[in-house]
């Protein structure tokens, strides 16, 4: 439905009513749902009180809110069913009177109450363009929530229930929260009496979520819960430096067996005397940046075209290497000197701790598994490191050839350019790690530069 | 719409509604058919009494030979040397078996509730089916009280199961055992086949073990004579040996196994002598645990004459003297296999680089298929198991036999009053099956021959170590204590140096808190309304 009165005031709703067959169609309410959005605007520039205002190109204002349904869930999940358990599936079947009997096993436990997810989102902003061009706003506050999510339940349930709890509920509850900014500015002018045109954008993004609802167990140590926290935020060991003597192992908690001189250290937050999982906390920042922001950047003159293309992040931590969800940063080159007999990153090597270099920043080398029984590979703050950045995305620089130059020998349009990805990155990484790498990877291949020139010509 | 709504129901096509599996008795046979894998993960052959290995090897009857950290290698003996490696998460994981019994009631509970909800065949078969299962739910919480005495309790009332829910007395879980087994017993047909389905039999004999337990002596008397009235009888004295073997007269209830299918174990290739890996090709090579030379000691002469004197065989010098294999009664030779022993055809050679071989504790670095105490266990291990043809065993295992009912009836009756004749009866019994006489005793001479008939008559039926801790002897028999097995060295003219060697490198100390087990970590974490037992605070 669209209704625009005036062309001043442009109103749309929406409205889609889903069925899913995941979800259970005799128990009233589940299987359907009705999604509404409705957005309203308000044009001010075309207000007659504005048209005194004549550097205004064009202003308005807007707000939408909008339902969105997800169902992404196993199919059956609703319903109670039995498997038959024969040799294929290699489970057990049973011998009675020296005869091979079929078994049947009750496979999930049903929750016929399971029902759409939902997102509400809310949106509100402003748009503006003035003088022609040489000023562009568009502004957005957006707030997202994001409940009845379709939850994987378990694990913090007591053994004593004997699994008797929904494999699938609408569970978690997450909202987040933002702002997303863009300036703009075009203009034309003359150059040595040519026209000199040229445009530059700049964006920015800021986005917070949190879990408001998580299945955390009452008795899960505070630091471990998700519950208000970052839906990014890894779960790790705080690394509290390198051992440096004997007396300082001494003095310390450690995981496993004694370590050596060299290996990470990690504190003891509960104080129990050893580092276990207890000890890993949830830190605040994940691999995904809160803060991303890009600036684009063109011109042309005279036959000559340049552009750019920036674009950055801040608000995350990167880790030296991909994070493995069994709670090991193991398993890459990236993290064990001469993994596997492979090359090390120079940093690792340089700034091991040895005998000659006690004040190095990286554990001890060993030969073979991590130092310590795997254990300088824990996932730990030891290699998260702030990830900011600014990188030159791309950049391009061409020249067309005048057409008067051309046409004579039947050319219409000819072109030759350089361009340019991956150009240079600001960031406080060690060589080789790239902040845009995923948070769980087996050592990310770092993007590479690229430079190429080409020539478009068309007859 | 309603076209629309129709496409949308669309049923699976891989498994069955419950609904259909328990309104009709084919399926719902089989459905309870899933829960007879509890007889076979409790048995020995599994890992469900514990996860480090047989349990008689946490006590003075077996010694796992390899000194590789793992299960059935070193951590047996670890375990049984105690001390602060007890910790509330060790001992969970070895011995704690909460986790898997609570899934597995849960997975009775709900077959009990929908048998109920949607059984639609004749009330004798309904019946029937809940009491397999109720016999089920009984063995289930048996295990799991005899481990931690205080249980949540939870029946087929599926809205009951929560996450804050406190234990019940040891009492009432006993009582929740009792209710069950017994109205199996009164449901399940007679029938003396032990390995088919369920039998009355059966239920009685297993309530006449839990009540044991339980202290409950008049109970566990009476679930056992309803056993002794149903007609079986010990197997007869050369056939002690079958007495635990496919198509035993004594045996109540057998899990069985098959070649053809997937439901085989590998007691064999663990257990059999090192020197079958030779002979047939044991890719497991065998020899894992071995009986020690103290559970040797436990057998009497064959002709009544007592106990042999072994001092002269206790010296570290050795001696070439024979020690008196061949004078010991039948359940020894049906039980261990010993230096000259026939086996497969051959003579067992337990001697220092026999075909068997023999290992030093601690200090061999690849003990592997050879025998620190210088035996093999033969009970339970199938002799007629070629591994050329198949290196999964399919020797049945026996839960209950007769013999044990009559040990527990006459324990029974050794603590009520005006007993005394049937539990000597019942003792006499179990002797005279094996050709041993006996005298009429009592008061503590009787519980003594009680127990040591227990002992040697259920040997490495993972009895031991479960009758010793409820009777609380285990801390006193269990500590302070090393193992021992004989290194037999043959000298040049063929004859044998018998070694008395120790094959622990510690005293052994069980604490006693270990009568009870921890509850698990992940329990107390998530339920609100439990706390750790006094023992492990």
């Amino acid at each position: 439905m669209k209704y625009d009165y005036d062309n001043k005031y442009p109103a749309e709703f929406t409205g889609r009513y889903d069925g899913s067959y995941k979800f259970a169609g005799n128990v009233s309410g589940k299987r359907w749902a009705f999604f509404p959005s409705a957005s309203v605007a308000w044009r001010i520039s075309k207000e007659n009180f504005m048209s005194d205002l004549t550097f205004l190109d064009d202003m308005k204002i807007r707000a939408s809110i909008g339902l969105l349904g997800n169902d992404a869930v196993s199919p059956y999940a609703f319903l109670s069913t039995y498997d038959l358990m024969d040799s294929n599936k290699n489970a057990y079947q049973t011998i009675l009177n020296g005869k091979v009997m079929q078994a049947l096993r009750a496979s999930v436990i049903a929750n016929p109450t399971l029902t759409w997810e939902n997102t509400l989102t809310y949106n509100a902003g402003f748009d503006f363009t003035m003088w022609n061009g040489l000023l562009g706003v568009e502004f957005d506050a957006f707030y997202n929530y994001t409940y009845d999510i379709l939850t994987s339940m378990g694990g913090d349930y007591p053994p004593s229930m004997g699994g008797y709890y929904y494999t699938y509920a609408n569970y978690n509850k997450v909202d987040s929260k933002g702002v997303e900014v863009t300036v703009s500015h075009r203009n034309k002018l003359n150059l040595a009496g040519k026209p000199f045109s040229y445009g530059a954008s700049f964006n920015l993004t800021f986005a917070r979520n949190r879990y408001l609802r998580y299945p955390d167990s009452p008795n899960t140590v505070e630091w471990r819960k998700r519950t208000g926290r970052s839906v990014d935020a890894s779960v790790v060991w705080i690394a509290d430096g390198l051992f440096r003597s004997e007396e300082e192992i001494d003095n310390s908690a450690w995981y496993g067996t004694r370590p050596n001189v060299g290996d990470i250290k990690y504190k003891d937050l509960n104080g129990d005397g050893k580092i276990d999982e207890d000890d890993r906390t949830r830190v605040g920042r994940g691999n995904r940046p809160e803060l991303t922001y890009g600036l684009n950047l063109n011109c042309a003159w005279n036959g000559f075209d340049l552009s750019a293309q920036f674009t950055g992040g801040a608000l995350f931590d990167v880790s030296l290497t991909g994070t493995y969800y069994n709670g090991y940063d193991d398993n890459t080159v990236w993290t064990q000197a001469f993994k596997e007999g492979a090359n090390s990153p120079l940093y690792l090597v340089q700034n091991a701790y040895t005998v000659e270099n006690p004040n190095g920043t990286f554990p001890r080398l060993t030969l073979g598994n991590q130092g310590h029984g795997g254990d300088n590979g824990l996932a730990s703050t030891f290699r998260l490191r702030n990830g900011r950045y600014l990188r030159l995305k791309s950049a391009q620089l061409g020249y067309t050839f005048p057409k008067k130059w051309m046409s004579p020998v039947g050319i219409q349009n000819l072109r030759i350019y350089v361009e340019g990805s991956n150009l240079f990155t600001i960031c406080g990484l060690p060589d080789g790690i790239d902040p845009e790498s995923p948070g769980v990877n087996n050592g990310y291949y770092p993007q590479q530069r690229t430079i190429m020139g080409g020539i478009t010509l068309t007859f | 719409m309603a076209h629309v709504a129709i496409i949308l129901d669309m049923t699976p096509t891989d498994r069955a509604s419950d609904k259909l599996v328990w309104s009709k008795l084919d399926y719902a046979e089989q459905a309870v058919n899933d829960f007879y894998r509890y007889i076979d993960y409790l048995g020995v052959y599994r890992d469900g009494q514990c996860l480090a290995g047989m349990t008689e090897a946490l006590t003075d009857q077996l010694k796992y030979g390899s000194y590789n950290y793992m299960a059935k290698c070193q951590i047996p003996s670890e375990i049984a040397y105690g001390g602060s490696v007890l910790t509330v998460n060790y001992v969970s994981t070895y011995l704690g078996n909460w986790g898997t019994m609570y899934e597995y009631v849960r997975r009775v509970n709900e077959g009990i509730n929908k048998l109920k909800k949607y059984a639609s065949f004749n009330q004798t078969d309904e019946e029937r089916l809940e009491a397999e299962m109720r016999f089920f739910r009984g063995y289930l919480y048996t295990d799991l009280l005899k481990r931690y005495k205080e249980v949540i309790i939870y029946d087929e009332n599926l809205d009951n199961i929560q996450k804050d829910m406190p234990v019940s007395s040891e009492a009432d879980g006993w009582n929740f055992v009792y209710n069950d087994l017994k109205y199996a017993g009164e449901h399940l047909p007679v029938d003396k086949t032990p390995n088919g389905r369920l039998t009355s039999g059966a239920a009685y004999a297993m309530l006449s073990r839990a009540m044991l337990y339980a202290e409950r002596w008049d109970d566990a008397r009476i679930a056992a004579e309803k056993v002794m009235a149903m007609g079986y009888e010990l197997e007869a004295k050369e056939d002690y040996s079958n007495a635990f073997k496919a198509g035993s007269k004594e045996a109540i209830l057998q899990y069985c196994y098959d070649k053809s299918s997937t439901v085989t174990h590998d007691f064999d290739g663990y257990m059999t002598p090192g020197g079958d890996k030779a002979l047939d090709g044991n890719s497991m090579t065998g020899g894992f645990g071995t009986p020690t030379q103290e559970m040797v000691e436990s057998y009497e002469y064959a002709d009544g004459s007592g106990f042999p004197d072994w001092s002269a065989w206790h010296t570290a010098e050795g001696t070439t003297a024979t020690p008196p294999y061949d004078k010991l009664e039948p359940r020894f030779k049906a039980t261990i296999l010993y230096n000259g022993a026939t086996w497969k055809g051959r003579t067992i050679e337990s001697f220092v680089n026999g075909t068997d071989g023999w290992a030093a504790w601690k200090t061999d670095a690849k003990p592997e298929g050879r025998s620190t105490t210088g035996y093999y266990l033969r009970k339970l291990v199938d002799e007629d198991h070629n591994f050329t043809s198949i290196q999964a065993s399919t020797q049945p295992w026996t839960e209950i036999r007769y013999a044990e009912v009559l040990l527990n009836h006459a324990e029974a009756c050794y603590h009520l009053n005006g007993y005394t004749d049937k539990a000597n009866k019942d003792i006499k019994d179990i002797r005279n099956r094996v050709g041993l006489s006996y005298t009429d005793k009592s008061g503590n001479d009787l519980i003594k021959a009680i127990r040591q008939e227990r002992k040697v008559e259920l040997a490495y039926e993972g009895h031991y170590y479960w009758d010793m801790r409820r009777w609380k002897l285990s801390a006193t028999a269990f500590t302070g204590i090393r193992l021992h097995g004989m290194k037999i060295e043959q000298n040049a003219n063929g004859s044998f140096t018998y070694i008395y060697t120790q094959c622990d490198d510690k005293d052994r100390n069980f604490p006693t808190k270990m009568y009870r087990f921890p509850m698990p970590q992940a329990e107390l974490n998530n339920n609100g309304a439990v706390t750790q037992y006094a023992e492990w605070q």
